[in-house]
């Protein structure tokens, strides 16, 4: 064998070596920092966090998960995150974090805490909420606060039950956090309550963000409070567009409600409730009916 | 250079054109097993993977039965077959009964009388499961059966179902009480005994959107989507295409609860029928 004919051999091989492979789903673990594998665990380390199996906790207080620094993904994988074991009257968070920034949640299915992601406080945003499931949590399936985040393709999926609150939400928001492509199945007030049953709140506090392509449904109030589909409590300029909300025709509902016109309101469709929109601007592309 | 050597330059040659593996695009590390034979039962909540095609010839039954709520089938692309029972096939794919939180996901399931079948006896039996991104190809009787408050049905591939003499209605996508069905594809839904539908919604069932539904044909009244039972179902923005047949429907509501919105109907003969009319469809 000749000398060229080595040198061709080799760099032959380190072609098809070397070649690049597809990339991996993020179902596979190459990209996680690390691995949480109990709770209640604290993140302090930026990067991604994974789970590789389902977990589960009976704290009725505190956080399964707290993030104390900026810049953290936690991927479940599809895995579980499981409060159920405290019961109605849980005061427990699945995943929180105060004042940080850049926080992502994904591919999590958050079962049976009081509130199942809190990403909190005025200081943070930035925050990345998606694909996730959230079911039986009892008063909230999730609030994220923070300029820039953006909350998406998420299921919540029937929240309520709490003795520890008079209302249920399934998604909260305050300041600028965009709202995009949800499902909320289910949303019930506390038996004996008289509390109200809200599906998508945004805050009052200042925002401009965008509320789009939600689904809203099965939302139950207990005596004699009402239901709320989308509720923009905020006076800033928002988009609210795009979503399907239903009711129960209830006395008192109101399918989506606004602070004042400077929200608008496009191309939705809202059904079964008392009032279809109250206070914000509107055009002929909305739909309301009976 | 001796032949060996021109033999093994062209065998690393043909390494190098060859294409890797599509299911590369997938990883294992999140499986907590394999299934690596049909028919196979799970009982382990978890996910289960399979990292090859898997076939059967079963004629009854199910490929794949799972009695344990939590459990996620990840194909990785992988085909779940049944081809070879023929088209008067019994047997289903991947089926649950009375189970929730259940996903299936990048399954290519074919050649099954129901290729997915997730079962609700009542609208709290089960529900909140997951069907996504699969390719259903081939079943003869229904390519997705979901039934369950809270489901999601979504970004599934779901072609050529029906081709069975035997057998009553072909459905692509059939949901039942609160689920939603949105951005999938549905191309060729053939029944020649009986009815066939590219959607159909019952039992209380909450939102079609964002669907595409082709090549729907049949004995009786072929429809591209029918809502025979809802509670202000919604839908929109759905695409749909017939071939101008006599007797066809677009969106053939079973009352005016069910809410049509900016949906394209082409090529019916009825574009959409007892619906409420929400605006913005355009039926030509």
């Amino acid at each position: 064998m000749t000398r060229s004919s080595v040198w061709l051999i080799a760099l032959l091989a380190m072609v098809a070596i070397t070649r690049p492979q597809a990339a991996l789903a993020a179902e596979s673990y190459d990209n996680c920092t690390g691995f949480i594998t109990s709770l209640p665990t604290t993140v302090t380390t930026q990067g991604t966090w994974c789970l590789k199996q389902d977990l589960n906790t009976a704290i009725a207080s505190g956080n399964a998960i707290t993030v104390n620094t900026n810049n953290v993904t936690i991927d479940c994988n599809g895995y579980k995150l499981g409060g159920l074991s405290a019961g109605a009257g849980t005061g427990a968070v699945g995943i929180f974090a105060q004042d940080r920034v850049n926080v992502t949640v994904r591919h999590c299915a958050i079962r049976g805490f009081f509130v199942g992601v809190d990403l909190y406080g005025a200081a943070g945003g930035g925050h990345l909420v998606e694909d996730n499931r959230f079911d039986s949590n009892t008063y909230l399936g999730m609030q994220v606060q923070g300029d820039g985040s953006v909350v998406r393709r998420n299921l919540v999926y029937a929240t309520g039950g709490t003795t520890q609150a008079s209302y249920a939400m399934g998604i909260l928001v305050v300041y600028s956090t965009d709202v995009i492509d949800n499902t909320v199945a289910g949303v019930t007030a506390p038996v004996g309550s008289n509390g109200q049953a809200l599906g998508i709140v945004v805050g009052s506090q200042p925002a401009d963000l965008r509320v789009v392509g939600n689904r809203v449904r099965g939302l139950a109030a207990d005596g004699s409070a009402t239901i709320e589909g989308i509720v923009n409590q905020s006076s800033g300029r928002s988009t609210i567009r795009g979503n399907d909300i239903v009711g129960n025709a209830g006395s008192g509902s109101v399918g989506l409600a606004c602070a004042n016109n400077n929200s608008q309101a496009r191309d939705n469709i809202i059904a079964g409730f008392a009032t279809g929109i109250s206070t914000c601007s509107v055009d002929s592309s909305n739909y309301v009916g009976p | 250079m001796t032949r060996a050597l021109v033999g093994f330059l062209f065998l690393i040659l043909l390494a190098c054109a060859t294409p890797r593996r599509a299911a590369a695009a997938e990883g294992y590390d999140g499986c907590s097993g394999f299934i690596t034979s049909l028919p196979a039962v799970i009982a382990t909540e978890g996910t289960w993977c399979l990292k090859q095609d898997l076939a059967t010839a079963i004629t009854s039954g199910y490929a794949i039965r799972i009695n344990s709520n939590n459990v996620t089938i990840d194909c990785n692309g992988f085909k779940v077959g049944g081809l070879t029972a023929g088209p008067d096939t019994a047997a289903d794919g991947i089926v649950a009964f009375n189970q929730s939180h259940v996903t299936v996901r990048n399954c290519s399931v074919r050649g099954f009388n129901t290729g997915i079948w997730l079962n609700a006896s009542s609208a709290t039996s089960a529900g909140d499961h997951l069907v996504e991104d699969n390719r259903i190809d081939g079943n003869t009787h229904y390519g997705l059966n979901i039934s369950g408050d809270g489901s999601i049905v979504r970004r599934n591939l779901v072609t050529n179902s029906g081709g069975t003499a035997n057998c009553c209605q072909v459905v692509g996508i059939y949901v039942g009480y609160s689920v939603y069905v949105l951005d999938n594809t549905i191309d060729g839904v053939v029944s020649t005994p009986s009815y066939a539908r590219g959607i159909e919604a019952g039992l209380d069932s909450a939102s079609i959107s964002g669907n595409r539904i082709s090549g729907v044909t049949g004995a009786g009244a072929p429809s591209a989507i029918v809502a025979s039972s809802s509670d202000h179902l919604t839908i929109r923005d759905n695409h749909l295409l017939g071939d101008g047949s006599t007797g066809t429907y677009g969106i053939y509501c079973s009352d005016s609860s069910p809410i049509a919105k900016d949906n394209e109907v082409n090529g019916f003969a009825s574009g959409i029928s007892y619906c409420t009319d929400a605006g913005g469809n355009d039926s030509f």
